[in-house]
């Protein structure tokens, strides 16, 4: 039975529609993790790695990326008939991502063409989005790029057949464990108590405040935060437009009453 | 209690003795922050009485750290931090908050990893004069009487040096030239008169011994509401508390195996969403007002029932690192003015 089960290994597949493909890199550049990854698993399509892909049933898929074509949008449906499990990946597949920061900002025709004109598309564009505005996700995996721990955690659960651990914690929860003196006493305009955390609070470690790139910690107090910011000094106009940045189409959602 | 005398031209050299005894740590500077680690060069150490931002609870409850490895045949724990170790500069408040967490991780049965790095960590106090926000001669926690191997009260030019324990006694044989058992009168009122101008410099009080009743009493005050819309729940007063101690527990397991891994320990935070959330799924503490009422109800009451005293031992950390203030100061002014009927 233990021999059946280490030859039938889960069949995985790793995908990315519209993004920086940071978060596939992170998978490759895992050196500790990558050779136990390949040992492990059945891995079926991985365009980063292998340029043959063979795609047909999966256990698991990862999916990195916005929708932002209507040909991605075809493909994201296809793997999730595919897929038992799919897991999104990454800001962009979670969000939106930047592309998705003018999101709901009058007609996204209006922006395709202040942008490119006239032209014509390979495929049609759509106003990228996150992937569970299409699709049904199982798990999230947030990150900008995703945390390599987390995201190898994440992955030895589901291909063992258990459920990933949340972390619905704030960016400061790792920002004091690394013992830095907090931004926002100082009067910086920093993110990172409405930021969904798992970075190990990589830019406050070099005194640089947070820029919320890993998406809206749902916790978040935005209401009050938002006060706090703007007794600093800021504007209402500029707090919104700079948590758009990063915020996609899914901190619309946190931010609307404000 | 032995109280001895040392110059104070000894201190550096005296300290660097103490390496026999264990690897030296105490606060030193890094990353223009305060904080508790390995003490290369005793010159680095800050003795002056500045707080670090993280409490000394960190080097006896790790922040993150592997519990243990674990496969289908048991498990093999991970003793690995316990090494023989002298922490230098603790202050009263620090040695108060570890005999409060001696009561949490002692008490039968103990915590291995807590019992393992207390024991085997000597404790150097030293005396300090109370920072801005300091609240330690309102929670009576601002002298020491036990909790120390050593404990060095800086009078500029001496030391009265009080000893705690046979180790204590042991660092002080090794260099007994430096020690003065006549402890003069002269000496003595040098001491009060160091105690006086200690307490007239503390800025801040709170009722802290009204506080078990005056937090029973707000259990359902609407108060917390009003602290709940301005809490950012970012957890930063547990962490820089000295008496907080909770933690997660997670296991992860190996890529390449179903069953087997390592069980990951971190703190964790009562103002987090998910610190009460169970099977079902179930959250007893979703609402931000719960988290909050926990934490000041525990720590200002709850703590005593259970341990003869309530947790707060007043370093005022939480009033240095809250962003929206909310902190034991701002509580017990709400709680004592709002709720509870004048006198």
């Amino acid at each position: 039975m233990a021999n059946e089960q280490q030859i039938i290994k889960p069949k995985i597949g790793i995908y990315g529609l519209t993004g920086c493909a940071g978060d596939q890199l992170v998978i490759i550049h895992t050196e500790d993790e990558i050779l136990n990854l390949f040992n492990s698993v059945d891995i079926k399509s991985f365009v980063m790695a292998s340029s043959n892909p063979e795609e047909g049933e999966l256990d698991v898929a990862f999916v990195e990326g916005s929708v932002s074509t209507e040909e991605e949008l075809h493909h994201l449906k296809d793997i999730r008939k595919r897929a038992k499990i799919l897991v999104a990946m990454g800001n962009c597949a979670l969000c939106g991502g930047p592309q998705a920061m003018y999101t709901g900002d009058g007609t996204f025709d209006t922006r395709v063409k202040q942008v490119y004109g006239d032209v014509d598309f390979l495929t049609k564009p759509l106003e990228g989005a996150p992937v569970d505005a299409y699709v049904e996700v199982d798990y999230y995996v947030p990150g900008c790029p995703v945390d390599a721990k987390q995201l190898f955690a994440a992955i030895a659960r589901l291909i063992h057949g258990s459920s990933p651990e949340p972390y619905p914690h704030p960016v400061c929860h790792e920002c004091k464990l690394n013992e830095n003196k907090c931004l926002l006493l100082d009067k910086k305009f920093c993110l990172g108590p409405v930021t969904a955390g798992g970075c190990n609070s990589a830019c406050p470690n070099h005194g640089l405040p947070c820029v919320g790139c890993w998406g809206p910690n749902p916790d978040g107090n935005f209401k009050e935060h938002f006060e706090l910011l703007q007794s600093f000094g800021m504007t209402k106009e500029d707090i919104v437009r700079r948590i758009r940045n990063f915020g996609g189409h899914k901190i619309l959602e946190y931010i609307k009453d404000l | 209690m032995r109280i001895l005398k040392m110059d104070s031209k000894y201190l550096k050299e005296f300290l660097e003795s103490l390496r026999m005894f264990g690897k030296l740590y105490g606060p030193i500077w890094k990353r223009d922050v305060l904080t508790h680690d390995h003490v290369e060069n005793v010159d680095d150490l800050v003795l002056d009485g500045e707080h670090t931002l993280i409490p000394v609870k960190k080097l006896f409850h790790p922040k993150r750290f592997n519990t243990m490895r674990f496969n289908e045949e048991g498990f093999t724990p991970n003793y690995s931090m316990f090494e023989k170790r002298v922490l230098i500069g603790a202050h009263p408040c620090d040695i108060h908050s570890l005999l409060r967490l001696d009561e949490v991780f002692l008490t039968d049965p103990a915590d291995p990893y807590y019992k393992g790095l207390r024991e085997n960590t000597a404790i150097i106090g030293f005396s300090c004069l109370p920072t801005e926000n300091s609240l330690c001669r309102s929670t009576g926690t601002d002298i020491v009487e036990s909790g120390f191997d050593l404990f060095f009260v800086d009078l500029e030019d001496i030391y009265l040096v009080w000893v705690g324990s046979s180790l204590g006694h042991d660092m002080i044989l090794e260099k007994e030239e430096f020690f003065d058992e006549n402890v003069t009168h002269a000496d003595i009122q040098k001491y009060i008169q160091w105690r006086e101008m200690r307490n007239d410099m503390f800025k801040k009080s709170f009722n802290f011994r009204d506080m078990p009743d005056i937090m029973e009493l707000s259990y359902n005050s609407e108060i917390w509401d009003y602290f709940a819309e301005k809490c950012l729940s970012c957890g930063s007063c547990t962490m820089v508390c000295p008496t907080c101690n909770c933690y997660t527990l997670t296991d992860v397991f190996d890529v390449t195996n179903k069953t087997e891994g390592r069980r990951e320990r971190v703190w964790d935070s009562c103002m987090f969403v998910d610190y009460s959330l169970v099977a079902g799924p179930h959250n007893f503490r979703g609402k931000r007002a719960d988290r909050l009422k926990l934490w000041y109800t525990h720590k200002l009451k709850a703590f005593g029932g259970e341990y003869g005293r309530p947790a707060c031992i007043g370093c005022g950390r939480c009033v240095d690192t809250c962003p929206v203030d909310i902190n034991v100061l701002t509580i017990a002014e709400a709680f004592t003015s709002c709720e509870v009927p004048a006198k």
